[in-house]
């Protein structure tokens, strides 16, 4: 069953990239690649930030990175548990109704999936073997499975995962691999920005958990292991610090 | 914060979606009411299900913080930063109480983890002590947790003492009188619905006592010699939220600043002065860096927003988010008379700050920061600005 859902994906991939090609996105589509875990080369990132405009408290604000982040340390026995303890994706703060834009060419893979990210979540497949994710949508975008998209398209709006638009409004965005969606990837290090220069925002350092026998490992924006989803916590150490009280 | 639940999401969410209503609801409403029971204007961007309309939010972008101050060379040699550690190692650090030396926790050769220094000048890392906690600002005292619950200890001299928060993390007064600690809501979600319960203690964890709780907030630090703290958040659920200051002896709350969720709040370093984000109101006019008093007084909203750090009383470190320059650099701001330093010039390339980890010295002379280019830590003697 799974071998027959993989090859219906790789159908739909196949549709996908000519449909691209037509479109007229051969430059994206070369220079993307076709392997999901070549990750991109530094200065070729084929992926480009999903707001318009540069960040600030105005727009938009990076508030926690992918990977062995305090915060999903503190949380890897409950909500980050399915992703090995990391923070599996970026969360991107903004205010609810801020246009979500397509990070890359693709197509509409999923509306308002199991994935979770509530209220509202969107999948979108590129044609360079990633899917991207976008949750805690504003509103159901109002998008066809199917649908061919294009980098830089207003695909959804932002929103708040406590539907207030008060309590903690922010895009929530993965990186995984198309062939399985069982990989996440560290989206840094596929999207295009001077992300240690947008890090340069407030008065506290991003905060990675360290391991104490081993206290040089992942404490760098771009310096984090890939999730695979279901399988054991990465981040279960014995002597870690900052402690979690 | 993602949650991965299958199955039933549709009546979580109708239930989720309920609930913030009525909450939401409630709350705007009662933003309306301030303390004193007469009605104002509510704060833009107050908690209501009403901004979540389903148009596009019109995005306004920043405007270049360069078009604002008039910045001043501080005249002579600017700022250039010098390597102190080898081999990549050592975020977060923190300075020494005399700014001699910078403290890391790391696991070196067979001393293993614990907490090391390096000389600011540069030389081989020192192992200090073995012990990892929250450490008092001058260094003698460390906070930690143990077998569910917590000890200050006076590390020097291995002197420890139980503190009654139940396994709390406990945040020190600067002078090592007093000891505060949170009770409450831990959960990742709705914000605006936790509740927490500040308790404060002596140094040596006895006179415990509930001091207040705060909705929707946290406690943010102690301020004027240990004689008041500052909280978020809302006191009730029909007061206001902003940063509050409360009275350690009396409990008696004051607000300071109205807004909803200030982020990056930031006390100098005695306690004078307070730095704050607020960010994402549909009113522009209200996001961006803050700063004030902590008795109240001199609120000021600065015409630059980024990366913030207190040098000393009034004088405030940013590197702005300014995404023209060639590379980041470092200003001063004079907060009180408004004036703006360059200490470090666009055309620089060597202020390379990993993670936002940077930290000025108790002195105010120098800055320490983690490198993104070779995860070394560096050093950087800070110009003073003119008299």
């Amino acid at each position: 069953m799974n071998s027959v859902k993989r090859n219906l994906r790789a159908v739909r991939l196949l549709f996908v990239s000519v449909l691209i090609l037509t479109a007229g996105s051969v430059q994206t589509l070369l220079s993307g690649g076709v392997e999901a875990s070549g990750l991109a080369q530094e200065g070729n990132k084929p992926f480009i930030v999903p707001f318009a405009g540069d960040p600030g408290p105005d727009t938009w604000l990076l508030i926690q990175p992918y990977g062995n982040t305090l915060f999903a340390y503190q949380f890897r026995r409950s909500v980050y548990y399915g992703g090995q303890g990391l923070h599996f994706g970026i969360d991107l703060a903004a205010a609810c109704g801020t246009p979500i834009l397509a990070i890359g060419d693709g197509v509409v893979e999923s509306v308002d999936s199991w994935h979770g990210a509530g209220p509202h979540n969107l999948m979108i497949a590129h044609p360079n073997g990633y899917d991207s994710f976008y949750g805690h949508l504003l509103v159901r975008p109002r998008l066809r499975v199917g649908q061919v998209i294009e980098a830089g398209q207003v695909v959804a709006l932002s929103g708040d995962p406590d539907l207030t638009c008060n309590s903690r409004p922010h895009l929530h965005l993965e990186i995984r691999d198309s062939a399985t969606q069982a990989i996440a990837y560290n989206p840094l290090d596929l999207i295009e920005a001077d992300w240690e220069r947008i890090a340069l925002s407030g008065s506290q350092p991003v905060e990675f958990v360290q391991e104490l026998g081993e206290p040089h490992a992942w404490l760098g924006l771009f310096d984090q292991p890939e999730t695979k989803f279901g399988h054991p916590l990465v981040n279960d150490f014995s002597k870690a610090w900052p402690y979690d009280w | 914060m993602i949650f991965r639940k299958r199955g039933r999401m549709i009546g979580r969410f109708a239930r989720q979606a309920v609930s913030g209503l009525i909450i939401s609801g409630i709350l705007g409403v009662v933003s309306f009411r301030t303390a004193q029971g007469r009605f104002e204007p509510p704060e833009a961007g107050s908690p209501g299900i009403l901004r979540a309309t389903l148009e596009p939010r019109a995005v306004i972008p920043t405007p270049a913080p360069s078009a604002h101050p008039d910045v001043q060379p501080v005249g002579g040699a600017l700022a250039v930063p010098k390597q102190i550690t080898n081999d990549g190692c050592c975020p977060y650090p923190q300075w020494s109480a005399d700014s001699e030396w910078v403290l890391f926790v790391d696991s070196i050769g067979s001393d293993g983890p614990g907490l090391y220094g390096v000389p600011a000048e540069g030389g081989p890392a020192t192992f200090l002590t073995g012990r990892i906690g929250s450490f008092s600002q001058d260094l003698s005292l460390v906070a930690y947790p143990e077998a569910g619950l917590v000890y200050i200890e006076r590390w020097a001299i291995g002197d420890r003492w139980l503190v009654p928060s139940q396994g709390r993390e406990v945040y020190l007064s600067h002078e090592n009188e007093w000891v505060a600690w949170e009770y409450g809501s831990t959960s990742i979600q709705n914000q605006d619905l936790k509740q927490r319960t500040i308790w404060i203690a002596s140094i040596k964890g006895e006179e415990a006592r509930e001091l207040v709780t705060v909705h929707g907030g946290r406690f943010l630090g102690w301020i004027n010699h240990g004689q008041a703290l500052l909280v978020s958040g809302r006191l009730s659920p029909l007061s206001p939220a902003g940063v509050w200051r409360i009275e350690r002896e009396s409990g008696a709350g004051r607000l300071l600043f109205s807004t909803d969720h200030p982020r990056d709040v930031l006390i100098s370093p005695k306690g004078e002065w307070l730095a704050l984000t607020v960010a994402f109101q549909a009113d522009h006019s209200k996001n961006g860096l803050w700063v004030m008093r902590t008795d109240g007084s001199g609120i000021t909203r600065l015409p630059v927003y980024g990366s913030y750090r207190w040098r000393a009383e009034g004088e405030l470190l940013v590197i702005p988010y300014d995404f023209e320059a060639e590379n980041p650099y470092l200003w001063q701001v004079s907060v009180e008379t408004n004036q703006f330093w360059e200490l470090t010039r666009p055309e620089d390339d060597d202020l390379v700050i990993a993670n936002n980890d940077w930290q000025p010295s108790p002195d105010g002379r120098k800055i320490v920061f983690s490198s993104h280019a070779d995860r070394n830590l560096w050093v950087m003697s800070l110009p003073d600005p003119p008299e």
